[in-house]
């Protein structure tokens, strides 16, 4: 069988053939998933037992994402087949996964701010009395003693929009759980909560596996996997190398199923820096913005790649705005050298920071527009004057520059790939002739072949004394790629390697621990010099 | 590592680079929308000319020129306007304003030139709010400029008291001057299509328009000024409809309160017709001139077939809806069949058919 190769790390009783037996709450045989340019899964099959938690892990971008919308019916395989209570989910639809019993609480949050906490509980269910009609008492007595069943501490009339992230976290989770399912898929449940309310959610959790629920659970935190999950999987490009029961394995054996060593240690090349480090060209110093990012210093020198490491929602993004001047600090100030503050976005494309935002499609990109349009876009635009013949030509050199392949300039920038659209920005900002280039996740969405590529640009691109920042929650990206890291767990910048000290495991411990600080410190206005503290740690 | 290295099969791509200049998609895109409409202009024009010989006698069809003057110069700005996401709906009443403005003036005995000049800077201190409005405190620009329809509407009526105000001699040479051989609203009509059309296509001002239509956040980023962008595009084309409104008090020879009313709709529909998106970043201005082209053929032909007044907004509103719905659906087929996504969502639909023999092709399974 050709399945065989894959499953070579995975625990025999899962193989192939009983995968759809009705003995697992959920299942799926042989998935795969590809995306224009990016192959997201490579033939997966994965069971779960009824009763139990088990955990699905796995990098950034390692598919775990495109598997639970596949399970759940957001997404149809290219190939292979899910079960549901041993019955094959035929027309994969989030409605017929629902009617099967599978429910999601989504990585981010849905909650209709201006209904009360208990329509958002019932939201799918409002209970309706003898006309038809729905009673606003029926709904908070119904949802509170839902909220209360789990411990939590809500008032289901509250209006939903006035609770903090992490209180509408769980409203969702009551949302989730407000009706019986047989299978709940939890997407990083933890990302918003603190540490009092991660223990609500694992009592939650816990009480939903005593009754014969199933839950699938995203997370990056393998302490908490090895708290509540069962069993867990890894997934690692898009392919399913170990299932293995908690109790059988520890961190180290999670670890390395999840990094790739021969990637990891494959820290590339780069021109020899100076030993003298020139004069920083951007420097933020002591931005803050209150509720997202903690007062901080950061600066860039000529010729170097500075990487920010940190989950959605670390500061890192934000961080990365300020230093494009995508927006303004609310403390503190953001300037590049020999121009000064930076005013507008406007002012800082042309005084030389180009800005590669992390979602391409809706933010870097004009999709339906010419390949030359996008290209001279902006920034990059040089005359008043649009002459076609001249932009084309242009265009048409620029994209040889950009290593942009097979297509002509005047075809709309859509029908290229992934990885081949990020070209297309970054030859924008080529022209534009750029002093700094900030990028927040460069590669999301872009195969692995594609991948170097874009990083071996980004090296070429320091050797002509452009300064790099990179927002990246992938660890052998960043490994691979900076000479220095601020990790970010947050708001806060909690640590900052340099050169070789920059590892995928160094990345990863760093960032779980900063987690754990973080939660026990609620202040978010620590301020943290990451200058000293590079040198510190280089010593 | 080795993924480092590209991959040899990099160097037969240059030949694509070399391939040249090509039309661009988003012509053909455009085409598809105006061949048609030509092909409409020219079979109603023949077919009304087979009933009435003087439709297409070259007097005539100056005549209709004449009459979609003020028309066309308004869709000029407002396709700017459109393709950068935005709409103004109070450019009817400020040519209604305008003309009562300068009606007056003149009654006053002012110069022709501070009539002009105060004219197109009204337009534009209007353009300037609304963009002002729009840019900088994110107002929906349709319900913004709704608003500014009525005030400007009711400022008409007020100034005017209620009345058209009579001009007896004040920019007649550009209601009913020949130029060129032409009557001067028909050149003022051509000129400004040409100026705008080059302004559109061939500056910088022009793309970075398309640019704020296709995806505001991108322009942003990409560096461009979006909110100056959106206050100048407003300004340029209340300005334009400023202009307007003289011609069309010189052409009626008095400034009626009520000229400009409901010539805002007139105008969004013949932009839309010739192929500008609502929701942005699509249309061109041969497109809008082929629909300036349209309505006035039709107005025309209605006339000259005798059909009794009534009727006539419906079928041009009739046209409009065709027109409208035909191209949305053209756009849905295309995007089935050849858009990048619509091809693979159609494999994903096909591939669970296809893939048992695919599979079996190979030596046969479990050997």
């Amino acid at each position: 069988m050709e399945r065989g190769s894959a499953l070579l790390h995975v625990e025999p009783a899962a193989a192939a053939g009983d995968l759809a037996d009705p003995g697992f709450a959920i299942s799926c045989v042989g998935i795969s998933k590809s995306f224009p340019g990016v192959r997201a899964l490579d033939d997966v099959s994965i069971g779960l037992r009824p009763g139990t938690v088990h955990a699905l892990l796995g990098e950034n971008g390692a598919g775990k994402s495109t598997l639970i919308r596949i399970l759940t019916g957001a997404e149809r395989p290219d190939a292979g087949q899910v079960y549901i209570g041993g019955e094959p989910l035929r027309h994969a639809t989030p409605v017929a996964a629902r009617r099967l019993g599978v429910r999601v609480l989504p990585q981010e949050r849905h909650v209709a701010a201006d209904l009360t906490v208990g329509h958002n509980v019932l939201l799918d269910s409002l209970p309706r009395n003898a006309l038809g009609l729905v009673s606003a008492r029926a709904i908070a007595r119904r949802a509170q003693a839902h909220l209360d069943r789990l411990g939590l501490d809500l008032d289901a009339r509250a209006r939903a929009g006035d609770l903090t992230a992490a209180q509408q976290q769980l409203v969702e989770l009551a949302r989730t759980t407000a009706r019986p399912a047989q299978v709940i898929v939890l997407d990083e449940p933890t990302a918003s909560l603190a540490g009092d309310e991660v223990e609500v959610l694992f009592r939650v959790i816990r009480s939903l596996r005593e009754n014969g629920t199933t839950l699938l659970y995203i997370s990056h935190h393998l302490h908490e996997v090895f708290e509540v999950a069962d069993a867990a999987t890894v997934l690692r490009n898009g392919r399913h190398v170990l299932d293995v029961p908690v109790a059988e394995t520890d961190t180290d054996g999670l670890l390395r199923a999840m990094f790739d060593r021969e990637i990891q240690h494959s820290r590339l090349p780069r021109a020899p820096r100076p030993s003298r480090p020139p004069a920083p060209v951007l420097e933020a110093s002591a931005v803050a913005v209150p509720g997202q990012l903690a007062s901080l210093d950061v600066a860039v020198r000529p010729g170097e790649v500075l990487a920010l490491s940190g989950p959605a929602g670390s500061g890192t993004s934000v961080l990365a705005e300020l230093l494009a001047g995508v927006r303004e600090p609310v403390e503190g100030t953001v300037e590049l050298a020999g121009t000064g503050r930076l005013r507008s976005r406007a002012a800082a494309a042309s005084a030389g920071i180009g800005f590669v935002p992390a979602d391409r499609k809706r933010q870097a990109l004009l999709l339906e527009r010419a390949i030359v349009e996008n290209l001279q876009l902006g920034a990059a635009a040089r005359s008043r004057l649009f002459r076609p013949r001249r932009a084309l030509r242009d265009a048409a050199t620029a994209l040889e520059r950009g290593r942009v392949r097979a297509a002509s300039p005047g075809s709309p920038v859509r029908v290229l790939s992934g990885g081949n659209q990020q070209r297309v920005v970054f030859a924008r900002w080529l022209s534009a002739g750029c002093r700094v280039l900030v990028l927040d996740q460069p590669t999301a969405g872009v195969d692995v072949a594609a991948k170097f590529d874009i990083y071996a640009q980004l090296l070429d691109l320091t050797a002509e004394g452009v300064a790099v920042v990179v927002v990246s929650s992938d660890y052998e990206e960043i490994a691979a790629l900076a000479d220095r890291v601020v990790v970010m767990v947050g708001g806060m910048a909690t640590a900052a390697l340099e050169g070789d000290a920059i590892t995928p495991e160094r990345l990863y411990e760093l960032e779980t621990a900063g987690a754990h600080e973080v939660g026990e410190s609620v202040v978010l206005d620590d301020r943290l010099d990451v200058r000293t503290a590079s040198l510190e740690e280089d010593r | 590592m080795t993924t480092l290295q590209d991959p040899p099969a990099q160097a037969p791509a240059r030949p694509t680079a070399a391939r040249g200049p090509r039309l661009q998609h988003t012509t053909t895109q455009a085409l598809r929308t105006i061949v048609p409409l030509l092909v409409l202009v020219v079979g109603l024009a023949l077919y009304t000319n087979s009933e009435n010989a003087a439709f297409l006698r070259g007097s005539n069809i100056e005549n209709i020129l004449t009459q979609v003057a003020v028309l066309g110069i308004l869709a000029a700005g407002q396709t700017f306007l459109l393709i950068g996401g935005q709409m103004d709906l109070s450019v009817g009443s400020l040519v209604s304003l305008v003309g009562v403005l300068a009606a007056k003036q003149f009654a006053a005995g002012w110069s022709t030139v501070a009539v002009v000049a105060f004219g197109l800077a009204l337009g534009a201190l209007v353009g300037l709010v609304w963009g002002l409005v729009v840019a900088y405190l994110d107002v929906p620009p349709f319900i913004l400029t709704l608003g500014g329809l009525s005030v400007l509407a009711s400022l008409a009526l007020v100034f005017s008291d209620n009345v058209p105000i009579r001009v007896d001699d004040g920019l007649d040479s550009w209601g009913f001057g020949q130029w060129f051989g032409l009557r001067a609203p028909a050149v003022m009509l051509i000129v400004v299509l040409v100026l705008a059309g080059m302004l559109l296509h061939l500056t910088r001002f022009g793309r970075t328009t398309y640019a704020l239509g296709s995806s505001q956040q991108t322009a942003f980023l990409a560096g461009v000024p979006v909110r100056r962008h959106i206050v100048l595009l407003f300004v340029g084309n209340s300005t334009l409809a400023a202009f307007g409104g003289l011609v069309l008090m010189a052409r009626l020879a008095a400034g009626d309160p009520r000229a400009g009313s409901g010539l805002e709709l007139s105008v969004i529909a013949v932009t839309v017709l010739g192929g500008a998106a609502l929701a942005g970043g699509r249309g061109t201005m041969l497109g809008t001139a082929v629909g300036v082209l349209v309505f006035g053929t039709i107005t025309a032909s209605l006339t000259f077939l005798r059909v009794p007044g009534a009727y006539q907004a419906l079928v041009s509103g009739g046209i409009l809806i065709i027109a409208v719905v035909v191209t949305a659906a053209a756009d849905l087929r295309s995007a089935r069949a050849g858009g990048a996504r619509g091809r693979s969502a159609l494999r994903g639909l096909i591939a669970p058919l296809t893939r048992p023999s695919s599979r079996g092709t190979p030596p046969p399974d479990g050997a």
